[in-house]
């Protein structure tokens, strides 16, 4: 895969660079990239790769851009807002690097279409938000054998990983499921919208993962395979940790090949708890314009949304054990709500034994959900 | 002999710290258990253990000032 006079021009300061030059960036226009989630890891890792040449890069993520986005997720601005992520990175990426194909699938990876992805590409990158899909991707990869680089952020700290990686010798090392064979409880390992994130952090993350997806590429240095990085951006300490494929872990993971599609990774994500009533802004909105006496209560602390439901009780999750009186016993339904639905759970979890009744629910999606459904 | 234990994520507010000393304990299961009777919200948590940087089960021994490392899976991206 010859280089031409433009692309020479372009990446003259790998050409430059004796552990890439001419052999690692033909390697590099040769790879295809897929990179799951074009979020707070996925920008940098979008803008990285794009520049140094990945041929062919997947980006897959369902999700538009949103204004609360845009202090990370820096491959956007505010005229793009409201657009497609996949769709407005491969606009802002085409004028980076003009030399690259970029594919968009604006959609959410399932297990419908995770095997026709996924099979299209050399290395996946993932860049997601949350647990279904972080052993969605785990499953399809060692079933049909690609490495992954795994990132993943939580507040001041950054978990990075290249997992399902066959090194040099032919020995394939660990996987997702060898790091963490179960997952947890969606409400005790919220996302970013949950518990915030500093700003930088997805980037020196992301830009360690488009590192290890360079090397992986041009077969340069010690690609982070078997070891598990976290990053802490308090004390700038980085620890390595090393780990161990466990092949039972890894049948875990076959276990649902080739059958994929009958498998609920949402569900599997949250089979060990206790089951928690849910009710659909639809439902509750019905509900609501019967006059049913349904008490709303809000706890979230700092809104993301300026909206709140009507005749709402505001309790935030941090002052929930004071004020437990203030939730009635008599109404018929009690309605849980935040803004993305996943605080509200955790407080209908803290709920003491006489409070969790049949009539206590959880808004889906939060306010989140209801907006959306609000505006249709 | 003690050990010292560094918690990450949102285990560290489970805990209230990021890290403590943990007295006479001399395998991961028992301190794992000492661990939880302290702070029992931790068994609602889904963690892996490491000692001096490698990840280990349960029945992993442990010695006099080693270093145990207590990390979630992060969700966020």
């Amino acid at each position: 895969m010859n280089l031409n006079k433009e692309e020479i021009q372009y990446y003259h300061r790998h050409l430059i660079l004796s552990q890439i030059g001419k052999t690692g960036q033909q390697a590099l226009k040769k790879a295809k990239v897929l990179i799951v989630g074009a979020g707070g890891l996925g920008c940098p890792i979008l803008m990285y790769l794009s520049g140094a040449g990945v041929g062919r890069i997947g980006i897959v993520d369902p999700d538009k851009v949103t204004v609360s986005n845009l202090h990370r997720q820096v491959l956007y601005g505010f005229s793009q807002v409201g657009e497609f992520k996949a769709e407005a990175a491969v606009n802002r990426l085409k004028d980076l690097n003009p030399n690259i194909v970029l594919e968009a699938y604006a959609q959410r990876v399932s297990p419908e279409n995770a095997g026709d992805l996924i099979s299209q590409y050399d290395v996946v990158v993932d860049a997601t938000d949350n647990f279904p899909t972080r052993y969605l991707i785990n499953d399809f990869c060692v079933y049909l054998d690609k490495p992954f680089v795994s990132g993943s952020i939580d507040r001041f700290q950054g978990q990075l990983s290249v997992l399902n990686f066959t090194d040099n010798q032919g020995k394939k090392c660990p996987t997702y499921r060898c790091l963490f064979p179960t997952p947890p409880a969606p409400e005790i390992a919220p996302d970013c919208s949950q518990n915030g994130v500093i700003g930088v952090l997805p980037g020196i993350i992301g830009n360690l993962q488009a590192n290890e997806v360079i090397k992986m590429i041009c077969g340069v240095g010690e690609v982070l395979s078997g070891k598990v990085l976290i990053f802490d951006a308090l004390s700038n300490q980085m620890m390595l940790f090393s780990i161990q494929r466990n092949e039972q872990a890894v049948q875990q993971a076959l276990q649902n090949a080739p059958d994929f599609e009958s498998f609920d990774y949402e569900s599997f994500c949250s089979s060990n708890r206790q089951k928690i009533n849910e009710i659909s802004s639809v439902d509750l909105h019905k509900k609501l314009q019967n006059n049913e006496k349904i008490q709303l209560i809000d706890v979230r602390s700092i809104p993301e949304f300026q909206e709140e439901l009507p005749n709402a009780v505001r309790i935030p999750l941090n002052n929930l054990q004071a004020n437990i009186h203030n939730i009635s016993k008599n109404d018929s339904l009690v309605v849980f709500y935040c803004d993305h639905g996943i605080n509200s759970v955790r407080a209908i979890r803290m709920l003491p034994n006489h409070h969790k009744l049949k009539n206590v629910f959880n808004l889906t999606g939060g306010l989140a959900a209801w907006l959306k459904e609000e505006k249709k | 002999m003690q050990v010292n234990v560094i918690f990450f994520g949102v285990l560290s507010d489970v805990v209230g710290k990021n890290m403590l000393t943990i007295q006479d304990t001399d395998n991961m299961a028992d301190l794992k258990s000492k661990l939880i009777i302290s702070y029992p919200d931790l068994k609602d948590y889904t963690f892996r253990m490491a000692v001096n940087q490698q990840m280990v089960e349960d029945n992993h021994l442990l010695f006099d000032n080693d270093l145990v490392a207590v990390m979630p899976p992060f969700a966020g991206g």
